[in-house]
């Protein structure tokens, strides 16, 4: 009789276990298959390696997790990626500017294709949705109608050392990310804006009806998303040395599942910055072991597509 | 009344809702061919006994009997009741705006042909029939959301005569109509009448009962009173039954208030909800808004606070004249409003206790640029202890709180803020009786400290108990401001029904 309770208190604390910490438990599961079946995965260089494959949407992440926390979604990062890729390159090859400048002003359009959104989607009453796949189409256009659709290379070295540089031996991607995912957990902990964010997506009315501007720090959301999706559009061109308007396609969908992986609410206020990074690593890890693993990039997709509907699908479990 | 010619008989009906006793022992009968109105002040319970009647409640004990059948109470939904021909019209209509009134009145019963395929025709044609019934002369192809509010409750009853209902059951029906389409409703209902359904009537507009009703029942606190034939009626008898009970004496208070008056509003109006209300407020005062659910007074809260535009008006605060054009510019001048839908329009259900303390005081809570964290724990344990908020910590989420526990964690808030006027709507709505009195003698602290209250309460010995004086409200106009002086229940509710008016505006 006590044994039967004991084995089932037992099972309901692993149903308990399973449910809270899904994302580890997915996240260790993985590693544990991938090293047992691919000898070069559990290796510090691969695993530097999937970091770094990691980190543009990573940042990118960080934007779309706080616009999702706000009750929001934005498909426009991937486009604006590109925009800023081919603005800096312009800015670089016809205009002559230094880099410097042409990738702080290429970030900062990035910033202003947010505040676009966010003044539609805010002031406006346009759905997110809607405003944003606006920007997300009148971006890419924006990026092809720059150079009549044709990539920029031969960018200069100081431009590739973005990308390239190593700090103490750490490759410069991992610094970035340390960096852009400390500010951004600053701002959602210790600042009025970042609690407002929450708020916001907890209960609109009751934000606004508690005295919170939920316009501007809406508005915030997305701006500081076109921030991020900038400095995401600077290091993929730094990478790979590069500027083409074609790119980004589809990070929008990445950095989405990132946030969703991490078990960020798409009904908004619910989310920790923190954990979208782990849920961007586990998409980057799931790629880089697949591929090690010989899995055709056809099958990567479906898998990750499962993965998306599973993660989601255990954050309601737990909230039952 | 003849027993044999009851169309409908319910008899002993309870029922009860954790903490509330909703319906106490209620009988109720209605013949075919009679027009019954049901009465009573907000939260007598008439809304309870029709839901039961209805299938969306349960009753815990009691019989209904229908067209001669006992009914089964466990086992009456919404959907049995209505196919046994009990109807209901809301207040909130059940259409889908974007297509037909035909297919409106069709849904979950379409005509098919070979068992498959919608008649559309056969629709048209039938639906034409029931709006000939209820008299609306529109095409049954025009789109629901091109009809006025009356038209749509035209085609609410079409639709509920399509179940060959025998009853119809009507909750506040015209408090969204105009004038002459409450004049067409009316003549609707007596045409039914005369058809021989059976109609019940839920109003709190005593004259509407006297110009279509034949009998009358009074229900008060989930209590059956009395069932009167309308012609022997008279109004004062009438308010006796609703108010019945005598307000306990030492309830009403004595309290100094200061004459600095705090809040000057002149001429305030928005929309058609509220139209041309002048009041002032002072400091330590606690000011009441009375009237009928609906009378507007919560839109004058809104429009206070900038949460509505108002459409004219001046609102001078300590003398200076302010705008109020956000809520978030009202806040800042230290006026805040208490929401009667408090998990609606006040908490942050899935977020911590403490952060829906600190929210709205979140820059006093910095140390340098940022938040401090352990500032804002301690500000929130404090006002736990404070307001005597049961809670086990400040981390737990607020949905878990009780509803008086939920409205303290809110006035905490606005502690923090230091705000000086604050607008109670509904402050102990969903709350059971300890915590009322906690809540009570909470808003008394305010108002010895020196803060206003403006408290909109439908609830008249909580009016009584608390206000220095009671501004009553109907259909957006301001009947009366009077001193709580020796006011009975009675006086208070003949301004809100509109049987006594002297003070009549524009």
């Amino acid at each position: 009789m006590s044994n039967e309770k004991t084995s089932a208190f037992s099972r309901t604390a692993v149903l308990h276990l399973l449910k809270n910490n899904g994302i580890y438990i997915g996240f260790f599961l993985i590693f544990l298959l991938f090293s047992f079946s691919s000898p070069y995965f559990f290796d510090v260089n691969n695993i530097k390696n999937i970091v770094v494959q990691s980190s543009i949407i990573a940042v990118i992440a960080i934007g779309l997790t706080l616009v999702i926390l706000t009750g929001g979604i934005e498909l426009s990062v991937g486009s604006v990626v590109a925009l800023t890729s081919m603005i800096s390159a312009v800015l670089i090859s016809q205009f002559c500017l230094p880099v410097w400048v042409s990738v702080l002003l290429g970030i900062l359009v990035g910033g202003l294709c947010g505040l676009i959104n966010g003044i539609i989607i805010s002031y406006g009453k346009v759905p997110a949705f809607i405003a944003t796949l606006g920007m997300m189409s009148f971006a890419r256009g924006l990026a092809l109608f720059s150079t009549g659709g044709k990539p920029i290379a031969q960018l200069p070295l100081t431009y590739e050392a973005i990308a390239s540089s190593k700090v103490l031996g750490i490759p410069v991607f991992i610094i970035y990310c340390i960096i852009t995912y400390s500010l951004a957990w600053l701002y959602l902990k210790r600042t009025r804006g970042g609690r407002y964010i929450y708020a916001i997506g907890g209960n609109r009315d009751s934000a606004r009806l508690s005295g919170i501007n939920v316009k501007f720090h809406e508005t915030m959301a997305y701006v500081i998303c076109g921030f991020t999706a900038g400095i995401g559009g600077i290091l993929l061109t730094a990478r790979l040395n590069y500027a083409t308007p074609t790119a980004g396609n589809g990070f929008e969908m990445d950095a989405i599942a990132a946030a969703v992986i991490g078990g960020t609410s798409l009904a908004g206020g619910q989310g920790n910055i923190l954990m979208t990074f782990l849920g961007a690593i586990l998409i980057g890890m799931l790629k880089n072991g697949l591929t090690l693993m010989n899995v055709s990039s056809y099958l990567q997709q479906m898998i990750i597509g499962i993965v998306i509907v599973l993660a989601v699908f255990l954050d309601k479990q737990k909230q039952q | 009344m003849n027993d044999t010619n009851n169309l409908l008989k319910m008899q002993g009906i309870s029922k009860e809702f954790p903490g509330v006793k909703a319906l106490q022992d209620v009988d109720f009968s209605l013949s075919a061919g009679e027009v019954r109105i049901l009465i009573g002040e907000n939260g007598a319970g008439k809304s309870t006994l029709m839901k039961i009647l209805a299938g969306v409640y349960q009753a815990d004990s009691g019989t209904i009997t229908f067209d001669g059948n006992e009914l089964e109470l466990d086992g009456l939904t919404p959907r049995k009741a209505l196919e046994m021909g009990i109807a209901t019209i809301y207040q909130e209509l059940n259409l889908n705006n974007y297509t037909s009134v035909y297919e409106n009145i069709f849904y979950g019963k379409e005509l098919l042909r070979a068992g498959l395929f919608i008649d559309i025709k056969g629709q048209i044609r039938e639906a034409k029939k029931l709006l000939d019934i209820v008299g609306l002369d529109v095409d049954p192809c025009t789109r629901i959301m091109d009809l006025s509010i009356a038209e749509m409750q035209m085609v609410e009853i079409a639709k509920a005569l399509s179940f060959n209902a025998k009853i119809i059951i009507f909750d506040e029906p015209t408090s969204s109509l105009s004038e002459t389409e409450t004049r067409t409703l009316f003549s609707i209902i007596a045409n039914l009448k005369q058809q021989g359904y059976g109609i019940i009537y839920i109003s709190h507009r005593l004259e509407e009962l006297f110009e279509i009703g034949d009998t009358c029942t009074v229900l008060r606190d989930g209590r059956y009173i009395d069932t009167r034939a309308v012609k022997d009626l008279t109004i004062p008898e009438l308010i006796k039954m609703m108010v019945g009970r005598m307000v306990d004496a030492s309830q009403t208070h004595t309290r100094s208030v200061i004459e600095d008056v705090v809040l000057d509003v002149q001429h305030l109006s928005y929309r058609d909800r509220v139209k041309d209300v002048s009041f002032t407020l002072k400091k330590g005062e606690c000011l009441a808004f009375a009237g009928l659910v609906g009378s507007g007074r919560t839109e004058i809260a809104k429009t206070l606070i900038g949460e509505y535009t108002r459409a004219s008006g001046t609102v001078r605060y300590h003398g200076k004249e302010i705008e109020n054009k956000s809520v978030a510019e009202s806040v800042k001048n230290g006026i805040v409003y208490l929401s009667e839908d408090r998990k609606k329009e006040g908490l942050f259900l899935k977020h911590s206790v403490q952060m829906n303390i600190a929210i709205s005081s979140l820059q006093k809570l910095m140390k340098r640029k940022l938040l401090d964290p352990g500032k804002i724990r301690k500000t929130s344990l404090s006002s736990i202890e404070q307001l005597n908020i049961k809670t086990p910590n400040d981390q737990v989420n607020a949905e878990t709180l009780s509803g008086g526990n939920q409205q303290k964690v809110i006035i905490a808030k606005w502690l923090l803020t230091q705000a000086q006027v604050y607008i109670f709507d509904e402050p102990t709505r969903g709350i059971d009786v300890g915590a009322k009195a906690e809540i009570y003698k909470l808003m008394e602290s305010l108002l010895a400290e020196g803060a206003s209250i403006i408290m909109i309460s439908s609830e008249m010995p909580e009016v009584l108990r608390m206000a220095d004086r009671i501004l009553i409200m109907r259909e957006g106009c301001c009947q009366a401001i009077i001193e709580n002086d020796n006011l009975s229940q009675e006086d208070v509710l003949h301004y809100a029904i509109g049987a006594n008016t002297y003070h009549v505006c524009t």
